[in-house]
C-alpha cells in the first residue's frame, strides 16, 4: 500500500535525475549558451586569470562556435530592430553581419543579444557576447575604467531636444522649468542634468512609454541624440499632428560618437572588429558596391582597392593585413552589406536623416568618415 | 507576489423559479437592493460600451496580425517550429487525460471553452494554423473521452496516481525536442511557458528540500533554510532577476582553478546566456515559495501518523518517505496549480531585464516604424493571452481541489 | 553508551550538520572568491564600498561612492525630501526610498478598502452586485500586475487632457496628464504646536472612550464609545486649530502656466503605479475576505439574525470581527506582495528605490553593491512589516475570544 503511493514519485524523481544530467550535458555542446565559456582548445593550458592578456582567443571561439555573437539593440528603429519575421535589421545590426562575413564568410552566422541599456557593459565584459554594437557613447570612463575598447565610430550623434511647434519654445535655454522626457540609463540624462538643472526631468525605462508621454502631451519636451529625435519625428503619427507638428531645437549640446565595442585584452579581435568598420569606409571611398565588388576583384583598378580587397595586383602579391583572418576578408564584407554608404542608405536614410552636410558624410564631402590607409 | 486564495466553494441548492421571481429575490428585493441594481447596471454598461467601442472601432489591430508569429514564437525559427506543434499535441493529450480522470467537464465550462476558441480561431485565420490547431483540440477531446469511457474510467481512475509521472516526462521530452533550438531565440508565449513550467519543475527538488530542512529538528539545517526562504519571499522577484542578470556571469567563473590551498580543481565553469539566467533566477525564486507550500502540506500531515510510524519501528527517514510526503504532496497539488498560475504571470518581469518573453514581444513590435504608437491594442492583446491561460487554469485547479477533498477530511 | 561512536544519533546529528554547513561554506566561498577575481579582471573592480583584501571583502564605508554627486535628477519626491542633481547617490537612495514607501502605505489603505468591498460584495445577495464582484476579481488577478500598470499608464493616465484643458472640478481638484492637484491644507506657524496638542487630544479621547466602555459594561445600555471618543478629539482638535491661530491655510490649486500651484499633486506615474497596485490586490485581498466570511460556521450568523440583528449589524458585530482573525495572515501576505510589487514602479517612470538603484547603477557601475544594499533595504521592510502584522495578531487578535 505504501509502496503503490509512493512508487509513482520515485519513478518521476529517478527521472528527473537522469534527464537533468542529460539535459546539463546537452546545454555544454550548446554553442550559444557558452560564450566566453568554452573549453580552451587541446594543447592550450587553462591560465590561472581566465580570459587574460593573450590575444586571438575570441577569433578561436568564434571560429570554433561557428557564429558570431553580437549584443545589439532590438527597439530602436533605424540601428537595431525586429521585424515581424523575427528578423534583426538596422544599422548596428549591419555591422554585425560585417563582422560575422569578415571572420566567417557569412554574414548569417551572427547570434544576436538584445541587450538593455544597463546589461549591455557587463555583457560583453563577461564574454556574453563577442562584439556590442549598440548605439552606446565613447567616453573616457567608459574606456579607462572598464576594460572595454571602443573601435571606429560609425555614427556621430549628438543630444538635441525636441518640442511640440505650437508650444513656441525655439532655444534650450526656454525649457528652464519644463518637464523633460528622457531615456533612464544613459549619458543622456546626465547631459540633461548639466544643460537644464531646474527643468524636471521624467526618466523612462524604454522609448515607446516615453513616445507615449510625449505624444500625450505628458512632457514639453524630449531628449535624446539627435538621430533618434529624427527618426521618431518622421515616424510620428499623423492623428498626433505628423512631423510637422514637431521640431528639433538646433542646438546639439553633447558629443555622441556611436561604434561598436570589444574588450580589452585581445587586440587582434579588436582590429579585426575595427578594420572591417574601416573597410566599409574606405570602400565608399573608393566607390565599391555590394554589387560592383566582384568585378573590382576580378580587376582592380588601383594598388589601393587591391589592398582592400586582398587580391594581386599588376603582378604584386595579395596584400595580406595581418588580422588573423582571410586577406580578402573585405570582399565577403561587402558582398553582404555594402560600403558605408550603402548601409547608411538602407538605414538610416528610411528613418528620416539627411547625409549630406552632417558628420557622417565622406572626409572628401566634409564629414567626418575617414578610413586610415589600407596597407 | 505569489498568493492563493482559498478556494471556497459556496453550495447553492438549485431551485427553479420564474425569471420574474428570480429577478425580485436576486436583484430588486428591497429598495438598496434595486439602488445597487441599477448602479451596478450603469457601471457595467458604461464599461463594456467603453470596452467594445475600442475593440471594434477605435483599435487598429494590424500590428497584432503583422506580428502573430513573434507573440506566440519570438525568434524561434520557422523550420524548427514542428517541436512546438509536437510539443502542444503531448500535451493536448495528456492533458485530456489528465483532466478526464479526475473530473467531468460540466457542460457551462465546454461551452466557455468552445466560446474561448473562437476568437483564437479567427485570431488565426490562416487554413493551416487553424487546422494544426484543430487538431490539438481534437487530441484534447480525444484524451478525455478515452479517459471518460465507461470501459475506461474505472481502470483510469485507479491509476490516475501515474499522471505525475506522465507530466513529469512530458516536460522532460518538451525540453529535450526544445533543447536543439539554441535559447537565445525563444520567445513569446513559448517563453513564457516554458520558464513557468521550468520554474516549478526545476524548483520542485529544491522546494522539497528547503520544506524538509525549515521542519528539521538539526537547527543548522533549519536555520539555514529559514534563511534563504524568507530572504527570497522578503525581497521583489525583479530584484533577484537583477542580481542573476549582473553577478551569475561573475560568480560562475567560465574558467578557473578552484585551490582550496591542498589540492586544484581545474574546474571549466558555466557562462550562461541571458535566458538561462533568467531561467536561473526564477527558479531560485519559485522554491522558496514551493518550500513553504509543501511546508503547509507537511503541517496538514496529523502528527498521529508520525507517531504511529515510529510506534512500528521506521526510522526517521522512512517515515518521512513513506508516511508523511505522500500524503503531504497530494495535499499540495492544488496550491502547486496556483503557483504555476502566479509564476506564469510573473514570469513578465523577464520583460525588464531585456528578454522576450509575451510582454517583451509587445515591446519589441511596438518599435517597428510602422506601429509606433499602438501599445494599447499590443497590451490588451497579450493581456487577454495572460488571461486565458490564467484563468483557465484557476477553474481547472479549483475542480481539482474538490476531486482531491482537500479540506474535506 | 554505545561502542561505535557513528552509531550514536548525537554524534551523527552533529557530523550531518557539519557536513551541510561546510557544503554551504564552500559553495559560498567559491561564488564570492570568483565575483573578486571576476571583477578584477573585467575592470569592474572599482568598488570601495567592499573593499578587495586578500580574497576576503570586508566592506568599508569611509570613502565610498554613494557619498558622490549622484548628477541625475529625480521627478518627485515624497514626504519634503529635498533632492538635486548636486545631492550624493546617498541622498537618491533616501529619496526613492521615501516614495517607495509613499506610495506603500497609501497602497495598502486603498488596497484593504476595495478588497474589503469587493470580498463583501461578492458574497452579496443581490445576483449583479455579486458577479460585478466576481468579474472584478477574476479580471485583475489574472492578468500580470506589469500589464496591468502599464496599461493604466499609457491608456488611462496619459490620455487625461493635457494641461492647457486641465479639468477643473468644483475647484478643488484640478486634473490633466501633468497630474491631479487636490485643494490642501497647508502649514503654518504654530502647526507643529497644533500636531502636538492633538496627539494629547488622541490620549484623552482614548481615556475617554475607555470610560465609556466601563460605564457601558456597568449598566448594560449602549454608550457608544467610539463616537464619544471621537467627538471629545474632533471638539479638542476644532479648539487648539484656532486657539493655535489656524496653523493650516486651505489652499486651492491654481493652473500657473504649465504647472499647478498650491494643494497637494499627485503625478500620473505616481497615481497609475497606485491605481495598479491597488486594483490587483485588492482582487487578492477580496478572495481572502471571502474566503474568511465563509470559513465562519453558518450558525454564527443565523443566531446572530434570531437575536435581530440587522444585516449590517452582523456583519459588523459578528462576522467580521471573527473573519478578522483567520484573515490576518495571508492579508499580511498580501500587504508583503503590495510592497515589493511597488518595485514595478520602474515601468511606469515612478522614481521609487530601484529605479533609483538602477539609475545608479548605470552611471557608476557599481552593481554589486547596490543590488546588495537594495535588496537589503526590501528585505528590512518586508520584516517590518511582518513583524507588525504578528505584533498586532498576537495582542489584539488571537487573544480576542
Amino acid at each position: 500500500m505504501i509502496a503503490q503511493i509512493w512508487r509513482p514519485v520515485l519513478v518521476a524523481f529517478a527521472v528527473i535525475t537522469l534527464a537533468m544530467g542529460a539535459i546539463a550535458c546537452d546545454d555544454d555542446d550548446d554553442p550559444e549558451v557558452t560564450g566566453g565559456g568554452n573549453t580552451p582548445a587541446a594543447g592550450e593550458t587553462p591560465s590561472g586569470n581566465g580570459n587574460g592578456g593573450e590575444g586571438g582567443r575570441i577569433l578561436e571561439q568564434v571560429r570554433s562556435r561557428g557564429e558570431l555573437v553580437c549584443g545589439v539593440n532590438d527597439a530602436v528603429p533605424g540601428f537595431g530592430s525586429v521585424d515581424a519575421q523575427g528578423e534583426f535589421t538596422g544599422f548596428d545590426v549591419d555591422y554585425c553581419k560585417a563582422v560575422a562575413a569578415a571572420v566567417l564568410g557569412d554574414a548569417n552566422a551572427v547570434q544576436y543579444v538584445p541587450l538593455t541599456a544597463e546589461a549591455r557593459l557587463t555583457a560583453l565584459q563577461t564574454g556574453q557576447v563577442d562584439v556590442l554594437i549598440r548605439n552606446t557613447t565613447w567616453t573616457v570612463s567608459r574606456d579607462a575604467q572598464s576594460g572595454l575598447a571602443f573601435t571606429t565610430t560609425t555614427f556621430y550623434d549628438g543630444q538635441g531636444i525636441m518640442v511640440r511647434t505650437a508650444d513656441g519654445f525655439s532655444t534650450i535655454d526656454d525649457l528652464a522649468s519644463a518637464t523633460v522626457c528622457v531615456l533612464q540609463g544613459t549619458t543622456t540624462e546626465l547631459n540633461l542634468a548639466d544643460r537644464l538643472p531646474t527643468s524636471t526631468p521624467l526618466p523612462f525605462e524604454e522609448n515607446e512609454t516615453l513616445q507615449a508621454a510625449f505624444v500625450e502631451e505628458r512632457c514639453d519636451a524630449w531628449t535624446s541624440d539627435k538621430s533618434q529625435l529624427a527618426a521618431r519625428r518622421s515616424a510620428y503619427p499623423a492623428d498626433a499632428g505628423g512631423p510637422e507638428s514637431l521640431v528639433i531645437l538646433e542646438e546639439t549640446f553633447s558629443k555622441e560618437p556611436l561604434g561598436p565595442l570589444t574588450v580589452d585584452n585581445d587586440s587582434q579581435w579588436f582590429d579585426i572588429v575595427n578594420w572591417t568598420v574601416i573597410g566599409t569606409m574606405l570602400a565608399e571611398e573608393f566607390e565599391i558596391t555590394s554589387e560592383t565588388v566582384e568585378a573590382a576583384a576580378g580587376a582592380p583598378e588601383t594598388i589601393d582597392i587591391a589592398r582592400l580587397l586582398g587580391v594581386p595586383f599588376e603582378g604584386e602579391a595579395a596584400f595580406d593585413p595581418g588580422l588573423g583572418i582571410d586577406a580578402d576578408f573585405m570582399q565577403a564584407v561587402l558582398a553582404a552589406v555594402g560600403n558605408y554608404g550603402e548601409i547608411y542608405e538602407r538605414n538610416i536614410t528610411p528613418i528620416g536623416i539627411e547625409r549630406d552636410g552632417t558628420l557622417n558624410a565622406q572626409w572628401t564631402d566634409g564629414g567626418l568618415i575617414y578610413g586610415p590607409p589600407f596597407r | 507576489m505569489i498568493a492563493m486564495a482559498p478556494a471556497a466553494q459556496q453550495r447553492r441548492i438549485i431551485i427553479r423559479r420564474s425569471p420574474r421571481a428570480w429577478a425580485r429575490e436576486n436583484l430588486f428585493g428591497s429598495a438598496g437592493n434595486t439602488l445597487l441594481t441599477v448602479v451596478s447596471l450603469a457601471v457595467v454598461a458604461f464599461m463594456a460600451y467603453g470596452v467594445l467601442r475600442f475593440v471594434f472601432v477605435t483599435a487598429d489591430w494590424s500590428v497584432v496580425e503583422a506580428n502573430r508569429r513573434l507573440f506566440f514564437l519570438g525568434r524561434f525559427p520557422a523550420d524548427e517550429t514542428w517541436r512546438v506543434w509536437i510539443i502542444l499535441y503531448v500535451v493536448s493529450a495528456i492533458g485530456g487525460v489528465s483532466v478526464g480522470a479526475y473530473a467531468r467537464i460540466p457542460w457551462q465550462a465546454a461551452i466557455g471553452l468552445a466560446l474561448l476558441m473562437v476568437p483564437v480561431l479567427l485570431f488565426i485565420q490562416g487554413g493551416q494554423v487553424a487546422l494544426l490547431t484543430l487538431v490539438a483540440l481534437a487530441l484534447f477531446a480525444a484524451g478525455y473521452g478515452v479517459a471518460r469511457l465507461p470501459a475506461a474510467a474505472a481502470y483510469v481512475a485507479q491509476q490516475r496516481g501515474w499522471l505525475p509521472v506522465v507530466w513529469v516526462a512530458a516536460v522532460l521530452f518538451a525540453l529535450w525536442l526544445l533543447s536543439a533550438v539554441p535559447t537565445l531565440v525563444w520567445g513569446g508565449l513559448m517563453l513564457s511557458m516554458t520558464l513557468t513550467v521550468v520554474g516549478i519543475a526545476a524548483a520542485f527538488p529544491l522546494g522539497l528540500l528547503l520544506a524538509i530542512g525549515r521542519a528539521s529538528t538539526l537547527p543548522v539545517v533549519r536555520w539555514l533554510s529559514i534563511t534563504y526562504i524568507e530572504v527570497i519571499r522578503g525581497v521583489p522577484l525583479i530584484t533577484i532577476l537583477f542580481m542573476a542578470t549582473y553577478l551569475l556571469p561573475l560568480v560562475l567563473r567560465p574558467e578557473r582553478d578552484l585551490a582550496l590551498g591542498i589540492i586544484d580543481l581545474p574546474i571549466t565553469g558555466y557562462n550562461p546566456n541571458l535566458v538561462v539566467r533568467a531561467f536561473i533566477a526564477i527558479t531560485l525564486f519559485s522554491a522558496a515559495y514551493l518550500a513553504e507550500t509543501i511546508r503547509g502540506g507537511l503541517q496538514a500531515v496529523p502528527r498521529g501518523q508520525m507517531e504511529a510510524a515510529q510506534a512500528l519501528g521506521l526510522g526517521t527517514t522512512r517515515t518521512l518517505a513513506f508516511i508523511v510526503l505522500p500524503q503531504a504532496l497530494r495535499a499540495v497539488v492544488p496550491a502547486i496549480v496556483g503557483q504555476f498560475i502566479s509564476l506564469f504571470k510573473d514570469t513578465s518581469l523577464v520583460a525588464i531585464v531585456g528578454l522576450t518573453d509575451l510582454l517583451g514581444v509587445a515591446r519589441q513590435v511596438t518599435a517597428q516604424q510602422e506601429f509606433i504608437g499602438r501599445q494599447a491594442e499590443t497590451l490588451l492583446f497579450v493581456a487577454a493571452i495572460y488571461w486565458m491561460v490564467a484563468f483557465s487554469m484557476s477553474r481547472a485547479s479549483q475542480r481539482l481541489e474538490k476531486t482531491l477533498g482537500i479540506g474535506e477530511r | 553508551m554505545p561502542l561505535v561512536l557513528w552509531r550514536d544519533a548525537r554524534v551523527q546529528r552533529i557530523a550531518v550538520q557539519a557536513l551541510v554547513l561546510a557544503i554551504v561554506a564552500i559553495i559560498g566561498w567559491f561564488l564570492v572568491d570568483n565575483l573578486i577575481s571576476e571583477l578584477d579582471r573585467t575592470g569592474l573592480q572599482a568598488m570601495p564600498f567592499v573593499e578587495v583584501s586578500g580574497s576576503f571583502p570586508f566592506v568599508d564605508f569611509s570613502e565610498d561612492f554613494l557619498s558622490q554627486r549622484a548628477g541625475f535628477g529625480i521627478g518627485e519626491t515624497s514626504f519634503g525630501v529635498d533632492y538635486t542633481p548636486n545631492n550624493s547617490y546617498a541622498d537618491a537612495f533616501r529619496a526613492g526610498l521615501a516614495n517607495t514607501f509613499r506610495v506603500a502605505v497609501l497602497g495598502i489603505v486603498l488596497a484593504t478598502a476595495i478588497g474589503l468591498l469587493a470580498g463583501v460584495s461578492r458574497l452579496s445577495k443581490n445576483w449583479l452586485v455579486s458577479h460585478l464582484a466576481e468579474a472584478y476579481v477574476e479580471t485583475f488577478r489574472n492578468v500580470p500586475l506589469l500589464v496591468q500598470l502599464i496599461f493604466w499608464y499609457t491608456a488611462v493616465a496619459l490620455r487625461l487632457p493635457t494641461i492647457t484643458d486641465t479639468m477643473d472640478l468644483l475647484g478643488v481638484m484640478l486634473v490633466s496628464n501633468r497630474g491631479v492637484a487636490v485643494a490642501w491644507g497647508e502649514p503654518q506657524d504654530g502647526f507643529r504646536l497644533w500636531l502636538l496638542l492633538l496627539g494629547g487630544a488622541m490620549v484623552i479621547a482614548l481615556v475617554v472612550r475607555a470610560a465609556l466602555v466601563r460605564w457601558q459594561d456597568a449598566s448594560g445600555t449602549p454608550r457608544y464609545p467610539w463616537w464619544g471618543a471621537f467627538g471629545v478629539f474632533a471638539a479638542i482638535g476644532a479648539i487648539t486649530f484656532f486657539a493655535t491661530g489656524q496653523p493650516l491655510e486651505f489652499q486651492r490649486p491654481v493652473l500657473e502656466g504649465r504647472a499647478y500651484a498650491g494643494g497637494a499633486q499627485l503625478s500620473p506615474e505616481f497615481v497609475a503605479l497606485l491605481v495598479g497596485l491597488v486594483l490587483y490586490t485588492g482582487a487578492f485581498i477580496a478572495e481572502v475576505v471571502r474566503g474568511s466570511i465563509l470559513a465562519i460556521p453558518r450558525g454564527q450568523d443565523e443566531a446572530a439574525a434570531a437575536v435581530g440583528l440587522k444585516a449590517m449589524q452582523r456583519l459588523r458585530f459578528v462576522i467580521l470581527p471573527q473573519a478578522l482573525r483567520i484573515m490576518v495572515p495571508p492579508l499580511t501576505n498580501q500587504y508583503l506582495n503590495l510592497m515589493k510589487n511597488s518595485s514595478l514602479a520602474v515601468a511606469v517612470a515612478f522614481p521609487d528605490v530601484f529605479q533609483v538603484t538602477r539609475v545608479t547603477i548605470n552611471q557608476t557601475g557599481q552593481a554589486v553593491p547596490m543590488i546588495v544594499l537594495v535588496m537589503a533595504t526590501y528585505l528590512t521592510i518586508s520584516l517590518a512589516i511582518s513583524a507588525v502584522m504578528n505584533l498586532a495578531y498576537n495582542r489584539g487578535l488571537r487573544g480576542g475570544r
